[in-house]
């Protein structure tokens, strides 16, 4: 059963011509261990709107290293009935029912730790991120903080003076690179156009590559960006548990464990074509193996390259594809040691004769 | 048959708060391998020796040999070298994108999380292996002060909270942006214990005497030095016409307000040598109880070579004691002595070397420790703390 207390609204700040609203709120003496957050946390609030009682949680945006008292970011969203509520009627001096904080998507910083942070934020994504980022930069003085952002354009870039601010206050230890998704052009020129994707992230990693060593990533964002860039920090080596994530609106699982289909295999090597049937979720190289086909193989872990073929119908996904290179895999080789069919038919050809 | 009694020369002697044989026995060496030198963060190599994805060095750190791989993501990674099959030494980062690790014996395979991955022809030489129970071991690894550092324990506390509170003591140096000069890098072995050739290092007392002729740029009168833990620091000021003529070269290293020498001996054998228009390690790792090896890199600001000319030559051609020979003429033992050299290197070596050889000697006694030497005794006593000797 959640518990809500009312708490005073002391401040609303209306943002980027109303698109956005951030709300500031009182955390009376008797409850500030009840309201206690950690940078991350969401803030579950209740209203009442034409006699319907809603509820939502919203993450909490206070800048730690200033400290700010509890405060939420609201973004508008089209139809939305609380977040147009929240932009067009909340005033100063209500009061908004809150229950405690919650959210598992925090950063704890840490004195003694010593962490290179990397934020990946998209749209209103930035609200818990901008908290982390606050947070391990006045806690954690060994630590520094990477923020790449993505927004529609120059102009609709949330909390974009309080961003600058902090760059301003820790420039050694702090840096941030924008994304922007339109062309429109302004007189700045933002560290990338169109989406956060693997060859921006890596790009934004190698300018701003880790000082410290034990790096960790947290992607805040809507849709399917953090599956999306949490698949591009997989391609460039970043282990899953460095990886933490918080999904904005919905949007599908940070990891897609493809269980393939059974499909029929027709493969060619050495001029002979092979067709046999593999079950789902069975390797490509296991279903011809199985058959009595003796395919070329090795290492059969992804890493020698020794059963390299080339796909000529259909569709696999790959576990693990260490052995080819980005050209590779745009040129449509496969390792079908690793490889499982994701349509019912899949046809190769191998590359050793 | 009974083990021989140590010989009775040897037995009881001390060099101040340490016995001789702490410079001179197997025993020694082997738990000193253990307690200090595998037991600790330790200097690895320069953040530059693997700076590009897939990039790899492995390195003997005490008793270990580690392995220091870069994956794509730009991060170090840090394992045992230790195949999990055989233990054999044979790490490698190999294949196209470089992002596993291998030993060639038997083609065993790990990713850069050290998960081993393949074992070849698994079913039939084996049935099955517990492949997640057979990782590399990791260990951990960090970028300081523009330098590679390892600790062979995979939870190593941050390696600021080893090094963190001496660097309040340690020069002004943005390291980080400073360029090796691979023409100054120098290794080159010793024949003392790894000991003496630290306590050559942090003796103040030699500075005027020893290097009377070589060191004579910077004013020892007014050096000052201290502990942080195990760590030793050293800051002493350049002698004043020196200072003069090391402002009007440039090429300086260190903002012009802060001009001094910063020489600390870090813990262990790990030294550096902050100067004016220089940045070096002088990192002592010991080879056997009587034998050590010293290796120096040195950084320079990011400019020419004649640049650099220029300026060294500027700081000391207007100073009227340029370096030279401690002993000259009849002095000298002849053309290759250290103490005609010039070079304070040679006149430490040498001052270390005939150090050991005398603590054979059954009329061995060491005399009184100097104001100067003290640092020398606060060393043997962290020594000690560490393998766990009392007196």
């Amino acid at each position: 059963m959640t518990t809500y207390h009312p708490l005073t609204v002391t401040r609303v700040d209306r943002l980027l011509n109303g698109s956005a609203t951030s709300v500031w709120l009182d955390v009376p003496p008797h409850l500030t261990s009840e309201y206690a957050w950690k940078p991350g946390q969401h803030l579950p609030i209740r209203l009442t709107i034409g006699g319907e009682t809603v509820e939502r949680s919203y993450s909490i945006s206070s800048a730690v290293h200033r400290n700010d008292p509890l405060r939420i970011t609201v973004k508008r969203v089209d139809g939305g009935l609380v977040s147009n509520w929240i932009a067009d009627t909340l005033t100063a001096s209500s009061t908004l029912d809150a229950a405690s904080p919650r959210g598992t998507f925090t950063v704890d910083a840490h004195e003694t730790q010593r962490r290179t942070i990397y934020l990946v934020a998209a749209g209103s994504g930035i609200t818990p991120l901008y908290a982390m980022a606050s947070s391990v930069l006045r806690d954690e003085p060994d630590s520094q903080v990477f923020l790449i952002y993505g927004n529609h354009d120059a102009r609709s870039v949330l909390l974009s003076d309080e961003i600058d601010e902090l760059v301003a206050a820790y420039p050694r230890r702090f840096a941030v690179a924008h994304v922007w998704g339109s062309t429109w052009s302004s007189w700045t020129s933002p560290f990338a156009k169109g989406r956060i994707d693997g060859s921006v992230l890596d790009r934004f990693i190698d300018k701003y590559p880790p000082y410290a060593q034990d790096a960790h990533y947290f992607l805040c964002g809507p849709g399917t960006m953090n599956r999306d860039v949490a698949g591009a920090l997989l391609n460039l080596d970043v282990p899953r548990e460095r990886i933490h994530s918080e999904n904005y609106g919905g949007g599908a699982a940070l990891w897609d464990d493809e269980e393939g289909v059974a499909a029929k295999i027709s493969a060619v090597f050495r001029d002979t074509t092979h067709a046999v049937d593999a079950d789902a979720g069975s390797t490509v190289l296991a279903a011809l193996l199985a058959a009595g086909v003796d395919a070329p193989r090795g290492c059969e872990a992804g890493v020698c390259g020794t059963c390299t073929a080339t796909l000529a119908g259909g569709t696999v996904h790959q576990r693990q594809a260490m052995a080819l290179s980005a050209a590779d895999a745009r040129a449509g080789k496969i390792l079908p040691c690793q490889a499982i069919a994701t349509s019912p038919t899949v046809e190769l050809r191998y590359d050793a004769g | 048959m009974t083990a021989l009694p140590a010989p009775s020369h040897l037995s009881g002697r001390m060099l101040h708060h340490l016995p001789v044989e702490a410079y001179t026995s197997e025993a020694w060496f082997a738990v000193e391998q253990e307690r200090i030198f595998s037991n600790c963060w330790r200097y690895f190599g320069f953040a530059e020796d693997v700076s590009e994805p897939g990039q790899y060095v492995s390195r003997q750190i005490g008793l270990n040999n580690i392995v220091v791989v870069m994956g794509r993501d730009r991060r170090l990674r840090a394992f045992h070298n230790v195949c999990r099959h055989r233990g054999t030494q044979l790490i490698r980062a190999v294949g196209k994108t470089q992002k596993a690790l291998t030993c060639p014996y038997h083609d065993w395979t790990y990713d850069l999380e050290g998960q081993l991955i393949s074992v070849p022809s698994e079913s039939r030489e084996f049935g099955c292996v517990n492949k997640s129970e057979l990782g590399l071991q990791a260990a951990s690894v960090d970028i300081w002060r523009g330098m590679i550092m390892v600790h062979p324990d995979a939870s190593a506390p941050p390696v600021t909270e080893f090094l963190g509170p001496v660097e309040k003591y340690l020069g002004p140096h943005d390291v980080d942006n400073l360029v090796e000069a691979s023409m100054f890098t120098i290794d080159y072995e010793i024949e003392a214990n790894w000991k003496i050739v630290v306590e050559n290092y942090i003796d103040v007392y030699h500075l005027s005497h020893l290097h009377s002729e070589t060191l004579n740029i910077y004013d020892h009168e007014n050096a000052e030095y201290g502990w942080v833990g195990p760590h030793y620091h050293f800051r002493e000021p350049l002698e004043e016409n020196y200072a003069k003529a090391t402002r009007s070269a440039g090429m300086l290293v260190i903002p012009e307000d802060e001009l001094a020498a910063y020489v600390p001996m870090l813990w262990p054998g790990f030294g550096l040598a902050e100067a004016e228009a220089s940045w070096s390690t002088f990192i002592i790792t010991p080879l056997s109880p009587t034998r050590t090896h010293v290796e120096n890199r040195t950084k320079m600001a990011d400019a020419s070579m004649w640049e650099q000319t220029r300026a060294a030559f500027s700081r000391t051609a207007s100073l009227l004691s340029r370096a030279g020979a401690k002993y000259t003429g009849q002095d000298a033992a002849g053309k290759d002595d250290p103490m005609a050299s010039g070079d304070f290197t040679q006149e430490d070596i040498y001052a270390c070397e005939q150090q050991q050889k005398s603590l054979t000697s059954p009329y061995f006694v060491a005399g009184p420790a100097s104001e100067g030497e003290s640092p020398v005794l606060a060393h043997q006593d962290i020594v000690a703390e560490w393998v766990g000797y009392t007196r």
